[in-house]
């Protein structure tokens, strides 16, 4: 309970101070950077936040399906330039996503890890 | 009946048999790479959307708490950010030139293929937002005037494939937290849940890489976008 009521005052927070402070970022990345600094500033997770957040997290994937069946409101589109979309898309994820993984480990591995 | 058909109850189901349904089929068909278990899951979804020809409003609507905990989650990856504090410390400098690397690479590529491709220029801008998880995609989304529910789409299918494609590509990356922080920055919120069944810490630095990339882009992207377009 306590770990829920955490995350939803944080939640809050970064939703308020965006929508107050016109801040380009989402609520939702706010919120996270400022329980980030509170748990800086108290130096630990609270126990039971560590064990909710691991089981949250765990079901990470669940949450994106609501917004992803939206891809069905798209078709129209997609019948029009649905092969360069996805063209585009695979690509412009698989180069950065090798790269970065490569540079990464070059510069890890320099450092003996 | 009616009202059944609207309610939290039997579409908010739906997505939760639909979610364990691919669980379920990914470990009978012996547990394919390229096709996880969020794949299985999407299909199934729209396909009983399509054919049962349900409005996607009235699903989503129906399916807003389950919305809602990707808000919470995201608040919540603070945790496991704090949590590889220390491990980050040690490697701020490496961390650091990928994050870069990463963030004009994710963007930039994305840009200029779309527009090589010549699709139409709202769906060049969808492109945009490729490399940054959908809550703050659509937030940048909304300032470039780049259509939503497409910039919504590319973020999370190029998830996917960052996902998928991450076993077969990344063979040769031996340590996990590059591996990790790489599909962090490419493949976002998708590529973090992936992350997180490799390791605990292949996790935690896909959650950095997604939060720290999403940051950076925000305060980038769009000022660039502006220049770009006048």
């Amino acid at each position: 309970m306590q770990a829920i009521f955490i995350l939803l005052v944080f939640q809050l927070a970064g939703e308020l101070s965006v929508q107050l402070l016109h801040l380009p970022l989402s609520g939702n990345i706010m919120g996270m950077v400022l329980l980030f600094v509170f748990l800086l500033i108290h130096g630990r997770v609270p126990e039971s936040l560590a064990f909710f957040t691991s089981k949250l997290l765990q079901h990470l994937a669940l949450y994106f399906l609501p917004v992803s069946v939206g891809v069905v409101t798209l078709w129209p589109l997609l019948k029009q330039e649905g092969f360069q979309i996805i063209a585009v898309m695979v690509i412009s994820t698989l180069i950065p996503l090798v790269l970065c993984a490569w540079l990464l480990d070059k510069m890890l591995q320099r450092k003996g890890w | 009946m009616d009202k059944l058909m609207h309610s939290p109850l039997l579409w908010m189901t739906l997505t939760l048999v639909a979610y364990q349904a691919g669980f379920w089929l990914h470990r009978r068909l012996g547990e394919p790479i390229l096709m996880p278990p969020l794949l299985w899951s999407l299909i199934i979804l729209i396909t009983v959307v399509v054919v049962g020809k349900v409005d996607y409003q009235t699903y989503f609507q129906a399916n807003s708490f389950i919305h809602f905990l990707l808000g919470t989650s995201t608040v919540a990856l603070a945790v496991p950010l704090y949590q590889s504090l220390p491990r980050m410390k040690t490697a701020a400098i490496p961390l650091t030139i990928t994050l870069i690397v990463g963030s004009l690479l994710g963007a930039g590529i994305a840009l200029a293929l779309a527009s090589m491709a010549q699709l139409s220029p709202s769906s060049v801008l969808a492109f945009a937002t490729r490399a940054v998880t959908t809550p703050m995609a659509l937030g940048i989304a909304e300032k470039i005037h780049a259509p939503l529910a497409l910039a919504s789409a590319i973020v999370i299918i190029s998830g996917l494939v960052g996902a998928i494609a991450a076993e077969p590509l990344l063979k040769f990356v031996r340590n996990d937290i590059a591996k990790g922080f790489a599909l962090g920055l490419a493949a976002h919120g998708v590529g973090t849940a992936r992350a997180l069944q490799i390791s605990p810490t292949a996790g935690a630095f896909a959650a950095l890489g997604m939060s720290l990339n999403g940051l950076l882009t925000a305060l980038w992207l769009p000022s660039m976008i502006r220049w770009w377009l006048s």
